[in-house]
């Protein structure tokens, strides 16, 4: 980074989102605005002008406050992608990520025992063996293998058709719609279409539980028991709530899963420390997680009164967003951000958010990125990148920052 | 670093039961099995755990647990 802080660039409300130099790290003029108030102004890709906060302990501070709205139609909401249109225009079918609480805790708790922690790890054993059948055939076949195609696209999929309970042929359907919400590459019109069709088939699976007189174990059938055939949640705020742990929990573990195997399979000594030391890999995974922060726009707020962010007022209306891979490279909160540090402490990242709406599926996550790492290492030992690295396809149009392919050898 | 007491507190309405605090510090916290709400096992923590039940509070993504320190 060598513009010098009187640039014109950063005075004058970059556009947003910012375009990365290396495709490892934040775009570089986000490490300068971190070092200058507590908000900026940025113009977003649609014109609107909002704030952009950067530092760790003002995004932290943003999340956590509930005078920021997450409810997309509230005045001066930063539109974020496509699919943050479509959900302004049609509030009714806003998930709880989108809603404040009292409406959102009363969602999101109907959820929270499928998420704890030691629900996470019991699907550990389950998912050894799912990966040890995965790796067996992919290491028997012909090299190079695409770690992207044949690990971190499959696992979060089988992932989520253990908690839906749903078939093969229903989730890839599904998982093809789900993709296209969070990929800025398509057009609107090709967004709402497919959100569209996700709806119904999303609503397909859940009438299908619906007429069931005993619906099985899984998540959906006992949101159906427990809720909706009680009169708690409606079979309307039942799909949104099916969407959001399907957006929010395939494409974010596929994307963090292929860049920290990225970083095992570049990063000699990281594979080193690892194989030897496997004890370290939840500590790993917290520090890929911070080092990558694949939400790589950050999460958008509006506030709803005037709020004295540092040395920053913003008032009641303006749209702010919370830059989480800025946050994450604070060397106030992270000594020595820039470098992947597998032995760190990085447990205070944002990568998960924080607030009422930090990652329902965290412990889920990690325990996914783990056994993926553990399963590489076991199986692959010494793998490397089979292609050089400049050729690697970066997905610069997609939410959750990640990569198309990753071809190994070993 | 603050070496007096230590006092902590939890608000059960304000956890999202998400658990960071009983990874961080078992000896402090706990969840319910159930429903994953934070259960406090003890409220005036030795001084070899103030730091660890800082950043507990500091992880807490809702809020619900305070630490008083005089």
């Amino acid at each position: 980074m060598t513009q010098d802080a009187a640039s014109p660039k950063v005075t004058a409300a970059p556009s947003y989102p910012m375009e990365r130099v290396s495709p490892i790290d934040p775009p570089p003029p986000l490490a300068l605005l971190r070092s200058g108030p507590a908000a900026s102004r940025i113009t977003m890709w649609d014109g609107s002008p909002v704030w952009l906060v950067t530092a760790h302990p003002h995004v932290r501070s943003v999340l956590g406050d509930r005078r920021f709205t997450a409810v997309t139609s509230a005045p001066g909401f930063p539109m974020m992608t496509t699919t943050s249109v479509l959900v302004r225009d049609k509030p009714h079918t806003a998930s709880f990520i989108r809603m404040d609480d009292p409406d959102h805790s009363r969602l999101r708790s109907m959820l929270t025992r499928d998420f704890l922690h030691g629900r996470a790890e019991a699907m550990r054993p389950v998912l050894r063996e799912h990966l040890d059948e995965m790796l067996g055939r992919l290491t028997a076949g012909e090299r190079p293998v695409d770690l992207v195609r044949g690990l971190t696209i499959p696992v979060p999929s089988r992932v989520i058709a253990l908690l839906f309970g749903v078939s093969d042929e229903q989730r890839e359907l599904i998982e093809n719609r789900a993709g296209i919400l969070i990929d800025r590459g398509y057009r609107p019109e090709q967004v709402a279409a497919a959100r569209d069709e996700l709806d119904g088939l999303l609503r397909e699976v859940v009438e299908e539980r619906m007429r069931m007189s005993e619906p099985g174990e899984d998540l959906l059938s006992r949101l159906v028991t427990d809720q909706v055939r009680t009169g708690k949640l409606t079979v309307e705020e039942m799909v949104p709530m099916c969407r959001l742990l399907l957006v929010a929990g395939h494409g974010t573990t596929t994307s963090q899963a292929s860049l920290s195997l990225l970083s095992l399979v570049t990063d000699r000594d990281l594979a080193d420390t690892l194989a030897k030391d496997p004890e370290l890999l939840p500590k790993a995974v917290e520090e890929l997680l911070r080092y990558h922060s694949i939400v790589q726009n950050g999460l958008a707020r509006a506030a709803l009164e005037d709020v004295q962010l540092g040395d920053v007022t913003i008032r009641a209306g303006e749209g702010v967003v919370v830059s989480l891979s800025a946050g994450n490279r604070d060397a106030s909160v992270f000594p020595d951000p820039d470098t992947l540090d597998p032995t760190r402490d990085a447990r205070r990242h944002l990568a998960f958010g924080h607030g009422i709406h930090q990652c329902l599926g965290q412990w889920l996550a990690k325990v996914e990125l783990e056994e993926m790492l553990a399963a590489v290492l076991r199986w692959m030992p010494g793998a490397r990148l089979a292609v050089p690295f400049a050729d690697l396809d970066f997905r610069h149009e997609v939410s959750s920052y990640g990569l198309g392919a990753l071809p190994v050898t070993w | 670093m603050n070496t007096g007491p230590l006092r902590v507190s939890v608000d059960t309405d304000a956890c999202c039961a998400m658990g960071r605090c009983a990874d961080t510090e078992p000896r402090v916290f706990d969840q319910d099995e159930d429903t994953g709400t934070v259960v406090l096992l003890q409220a005036a923590p030795p001084p070899e755990l103030h730091d660890t039940v800082r950043l507990c509070a500091e992880l807490c993504p809702c809020t619900a647990i305070t630490v008083t320190e005089e």
